[in-house]
């Protein structure tokens, strides 16, 4: 099901601005209010389109006997069967380029703005999308404007333009809510010293100490697709909640989407691993005003309460530099810029001499100033 | 641009490091040998002259030897202060200097060492000390020519010696080189230099390793304040412990120690010049 976002004045294919927040219409300038966007009209009789039903409520289904496979064996086989679909743009009626991934792309024909709606219903339904707020010209001058400012980065890489593709996309996701429950036991000490005559006396007291808390974690992201890099992902957080929107497909006209590789199940040990550290952190933080801590006993349950799976705007940049390509991610809500930079080995070993060479005229000149009068 | 940094570096570095290379003492048309008692021959004066005017621009400080029997009345700590004080007025002897005086009266041949400016650092009366144990026996032999060149060349081995050489203005008069008083590693250059690569690395590496940005989210960026929280908890005291130590001895005062040996001492000249110094009479 290919769907295409059409001007109502001129018939042109919309995208979505990020300035405005709304579809936008190259050739009129029209703009349109994603609420108010009629469903797309879908032609009959095409082949990949499927039949619009309202799905069935759990309650109208009963289960007879279950054939479940373990849960990640059913998940590949689920996106093993996307992969064969064909799409062709309705425009032009070319092929779209796509992998069995691809949620939203556009036509490498004409150009125009392609949602598949199929991969973006059912099982595979975003629940929320944040949308892009940073636009393409802003994220190409932002990212050149990093490089300069980059200490380390080869004048060359600094100076040339050697950007070879910057691409927005939006990456799935699955925030978490995550319910924590732990509860330590612990002997904690004080110790205080004094001097009394000759001798030092060294005072412990100690305590027993109990804890139970209840933590409660929000919307805690993991990035769920297999083409991005984890830890890249992770560091383009945070994501400002206050402009997570409930999903709706014209927020993707004009970028590049896709579909989890991962269901929430099988990303909730990353999740669990953040959540594991911060509760650790968070019950360390009740236990004050003592010396030392010694945990006698400590029990922490992570448990999930909601998981949304989500949209979230990255641009993906790709420098090409010395016949490698260096990639590059922008947060699109925040623009906060991560990914390895090439480092000039010159310009690192003038820092080093520059700070090890004042450091130490400095204290030769302390040492000199304060010695010799 | 990096050419600048570059040469600014440079220049900061040139300028900072200067000081090391001293430059030599100006050729100074001060005397080095007052001879009131004629103790040396006349061409062993003028030759010694000649040496002694060497070692000092080698050692950076102007060395003087004085013989004199009756000291105008004096003892031979205040005959020195006086005679430096008197040179230094009169600009004929500069501010870092060793002086040496030589004599014999009634009770026994005297000698007395003094050490001004920079001098008194360097020729401490620890070296002071040294000095002595080394170039007495020359003057016992009576090779007074040779005691004199000796007395010069423990100046000049001494004056390019940094170890031990304590700076410290509250230890008036270059006190004995204890280990309180001996120059902290921590102003050493091989130390500093150490430091300095060492930190210099440690900036170097972390802005390489942060350069690809870093992870800023945090527990607190995902936690909800409200429905967070203790739901129970309990402090009790169990019960105290308490243990003692001695104090520890405070450390013994430096200086001195070397009781016997000396009959001298560091000291203000009343012309208000501290200075190091020792004798002895043999």
């Amino acid at each position: 099901m290919v769907i295409q976002y059409k001007c109502p004045n001129c018939g042109a294919d919309m995208k979505y601005d990020s300035k405005s927040g709304k579809l936008y219409c190259d050739s009129c300038k029209t703009t349109k209010d994603i609420s108010q966007m009629p469903l797309p009209e879908i032609p009959e009789g095409e082949s990949e389109d499927t039949p619009d039903v309202t799905a069935f409520s759990p309650t109208e289904i009963e289960e007879e006997v279950s054939f479940d496979y373990p849960k990640e064996a059913v998940a590949s086989k689920l996106f093993d069967s996307q992969a064969v679909n064909h799409y062709h743009c309705q425009n032009c009626g070319a092929d779209l380029l796509t992998d069995k991934d691809t949620a939203a792309t556009t036509c490498s024909f004409c150009g125009a703005a392609v949602v598949l709606g199929d991969r973006l219903s059912g099982e595979l339904a975003p629940a929320k999308v944040i949308p892009f707020r940073i636009s393409k010209e802003e994220a190409q001058t932002a990212f050149q404007k990093w490089c300069k400012k980059g200490l380390l980065i080869p004048h060359e890489f600094q100076i040339s333009n050697r950007l070879k593709s910057i691409t927005g996309i939006y990456v799935p996701f699955w925030l978490y809510d995550i319910s924590a429950k732990g509860e330590v036991d612990a002997t904690c000490t004080r110790v205080r010293t004094y001097t009394r005559g000759n001798y030092i006396y060294t005072e412990t007291s100690y305590f027993h100490v109990y804890r139970r808390v209840n933590i409660n974690y929000l919307k805690v992201p993991a990035d769920a697709s297999a083409k991005m890099n984890d830890t890249l992902m992770d560091r383009l957080e945070p994501f400002h909640y206050q402009e997570l929107k409930d999903f709706n497909m014209p927020y993707l006209a004009g970028y590049l989407a896709e579909k989890y590789n991962y269901t929430d199940d099988q990303m909730f040990s990353r999740a669990k691993g953040r959540v594991d550290r911060y509760a650790n952190q968070y019950i360390a933080g009740t236990i004050n005003g003592y010396s030392t801590v010694h945990y006698n006993r400590k029990n922490l349950s992570i448990q999930p309460r909601n998981a949304y799976y989500t949209l979230m705007p990255v641009w993906m940049v790709c420098y090409d530099y010395h016949d490698s390509e260096h990639i590059f991610a922008m947060n699109g809500q925040t623009g906060k810029i991560v990914g390895k930079p090439p480092l000039s080995k010159s310009k690192m070993a003038v820092w080093f001499i520059g700070i090890s060479g004042i450091l130490f005229a400095l204290m030769q000149l302390v040492t000199r100033l304060f010695l010799w009068t | 641009m990096r050419k600048c940094i570059l040469t600014f570096f440079f220049c900061l570095l040139s300028i900072l490091l200067f000081p090391m290379f001293k430059i030599k003492a100006e050729e100074s048309v001060q005397s080095h040998v007052f001879d009131y008692e004629g103790y040396l021959s006349d061409s062993e004066a003028s030759k010694l002259e000649e040496k002694l005017a060497d070692y000092s621009n080698d050692s950076n400080c102007q060395i003087i030897v004085i013989t004199s029997n009756n000291l105008d009345g004096k003892n031979a700590t205040t005959y020195l202060e006086d005679f430096f004080d008197n040179g230094f007025d009169l600009k004929t002897i500069q501010k870092d200097a060793v002086l040496l005086v030589f004599g014999k009266n009634a009770s026994g041949r005297f000698l007395e060492i003094q050490g001004y400016g920079l001098c008194e650092y360097y020729m401490n009366n620890d070296r002071i000390e040294n000095t002595l144990d080394e170039i007495i026996p020359y003057f016992k032999k009576e090779t007074y020519y040779d005691a004199f060149i000796k007395f010069a060349k423990e100046v000049k081995y001494y004056m390019g010696l940094d170890h031990g050489v304590s700076f410290d203005p509250q230890k008036p008069h270059g006190e004995t080189a204890t280990a309180s008083s001996i120059k902290p590693f921590y102003y050493t250059v091989w130390f500093q230099l150490f430091v300095s690569v060492i930190i210099g690395g440690i900036v170097v590496f972390s802005m390489a390793h942060t350069s690809g940005g870093t992870m800023t989210a945090g527990g607190k960026d995902y936690l909800d304040p409200s429905h967070s929280g203790i739901t129970a908890r309990r402090d009790d005291y169990i019960r105290t412990t308490v243990t003692k130590v001695k104090k520890p001895d405070p450390p013994k005062s430096s200086g001195g120690g070397y009781s016997g040996r000396s009959s001298g001492g560091g000291g203000v000249s009343s012309g208000g010049h501290s200075h190091s110094g020792g004798g002895r009479s043999f």
